[in-house]
């Protein structure tokens, strides 16, 4: 039951972000590239906080394969690894981190989807042929993982609705 | 939990066909809501998507447009060709009968209704619609009739001579009976060419052999001066039906006995009879007060 709760947020996730942060709709352009949160990545750090290492690795993993088919871009996989990796590292050092504060929420999913999201600009430019554009890649990161950080607390707000069924415990203040 | 990174190492490594594939196959199981949000889409991807109108037909291509342009191109100017040809006939024919009050009707003539030609039963109906033995043709139908005001008698020809006369008249299609027909009787008269000189000769009366190719003239004198070769037209001789000149034939033999007095000329028309088809019925122009 809580496995299938995950993956149909996930899943839900991955709709939303491809129906409705989309050019025309909530994704916003800005110098020329549209800026689009990745809430399947704010699904992953809400997992990375909450639920087991070994568990954050596997989850993780497949929603970054998810955010890898569901790209018009780069290889499979890179995504998958990079989720995986970066989120179980960040799943490592949680106790450290007050899970329930909105500006934890918000700092933690703007640097999860700037690493990755740079990595994959980066490798999606090198794998095509293309400059590096490093510089571009982290400004196109950037304004994504502003996005995502500014949409994070209302995710988990509405995932920590969620917490009895995906079998999450949290200490009071963290509600 | 290992075998995960190795796995996305595969996948990485893969090329990038099998990668978009990958994409493609997935793709609609992660846009459910694509029509949904699809007004506010500026994908042009999703901008060509199947909404459920059927696609529109294909106009004909470019060059099926010029090949229909080019073919009806060739049928209009073999039509005009032929238009061009009936009107150089008609002219010919207005300058032969040199101011001769009339009508021309331009008819065609069609085989006769023969219901085959070889059964012993339907020989005496052939016989009857103008069908010799050995298939000879000497009389055929006419597009014309009373509708046109056409009457018995009248002429047949084209622009290069004379092919029968009007037999039974109907409202729509007539008879025609052929020069060949030994029933069709003609007052004519010979014209010879000698020296570059065109003379008139003697007048005689030119029968229908029966035979579908040729014609008979009698009461030619054995002293006159005709040979193969000379022109035979309508005689201009009062008591004649028809109007004058019409070009009759060309002489194809002078058969003449020792004991004859008069020739007996066979002549072969200059149309060729059974294969005539567009056609001209001389009438009299009742307003001119004609013939």
């Amino acid at each position: 039951m809580r496995w299938i709760l995950v993956a149909i947020i996930g899943y839900a996730g991955l709709v939303i972000e491809t129906a409705v942060f989309r050019p025309g709709g909530l994704a916003v352009p800005i110098d020329g590239h549209w800026t689009r949160p990745d809430l399947a990545l704010v699904v992953a750090v809400f997992v990375a906080l909450y639920f087991q290492t070994h568990e954050v690795f596997i989850v993780t993993w497949l929603l970054g394969l998810g955010a890898d088919l569901v790209s018009v871009s780069g290889r499979l996989g890179v995504q998958a690894l990079a989720f995986s990796a970066v989120l179980t590292a960040l799943s490592t050092v949680r106790r450290s981190l007050n899970r329930g504060w909105v500006l934890t929420q918000s700092v933690l999913c703007f640097a999860a989807v700037l690493v990755i999201h740079l990595a994959w600009y980066l490798a999606a430019r090198h794998l095509a042929g293309a400059a590096p554009a490093v510089l571009r890649s982290v400004e196109e990161a950037a304004l994504d993982a502003t996005y995502s950080a500014i949409l994070a607390p209302y995710v988990f707000w509405l995932l920590m609705r969620l917490r009895g069924p995906l079998g999450i415990l949290v200490e009071p203040h963290e509600i | 939990m290992a075998a995960l990174p190795v796995v996305a190492g595969v996948f990485i490594l893969l090329p990038q066909s099998v990668t978009d594939q990958a994409r493609v196959w997935a793709g609609p199981a992660f846009t459910p809501l694509q029509n949904l949000t699809a007004g506010w889409t500026l994908d042009i991807a999703e901008q060509i998507h199947d909404d459920g109108a059927p696609p529109p037909t294909r106009a004909p291509g470019l060059q099926n447009h010029v090949d229909t342009l080019e073919n009806a191109l060739a049928e209009a100017t073999a039509r005009l060709a032929e238009y061009d040809r009936q009107v150089q006939d008609l002219a010919r024919l207005r300058q032969a009968l040199d101011g001769l009050p009339c009508r021309l009707v331009p008819a065609r003539l069609v085989a006769p209704e023969v219901p085959g030609g070889r059964a012993g039963g339907m020989l005496a109906q052939g016989f009857l619609k103008g069908v010799r033995s050995g298939g000879a043709i000497i009389s055929r139908r006419l597009t014309r009739g009373t509708r046109e005001a056409i009457r018995q008698g009248e002429p047949i020809l084209t622009a290069a001579g004379l092919v029968g006369l009007v037999d039974k008249v109907g409202p729509l299609t007539s008879t025609v009976r052929l020069l060949t027909d030994p029933r069709t009787s003609l007052m004519v008269q010979t014209v010879t060419r000698r020296d570059g000189q065109w003379r008139p000769g003697p007048e005689g009366v030119a029968r229908g052999t029966g035979d579908g190719t040729t014609i008979t003239v009698e009461g030619i004198s054995r002293t006159s001066d005709v040979q193969p070769g000379d022109f035979v037209v309508t005689s201009p001789s009062p008591e004649a039906a028809l109007p004058a000149y019409l070009i009759v034939g060309r002489i194809a033999r002078c058969d003449l006995k020792a004991t004859d007095l008069f020739y007996s000329l066979v002549v072969e028309p200059r149309v060729p009879l059974p294969e005539a088809r567009e056609v001209y019925v001389l009438s009299p122009d009742v307003q001119a007060g004609g013939q």
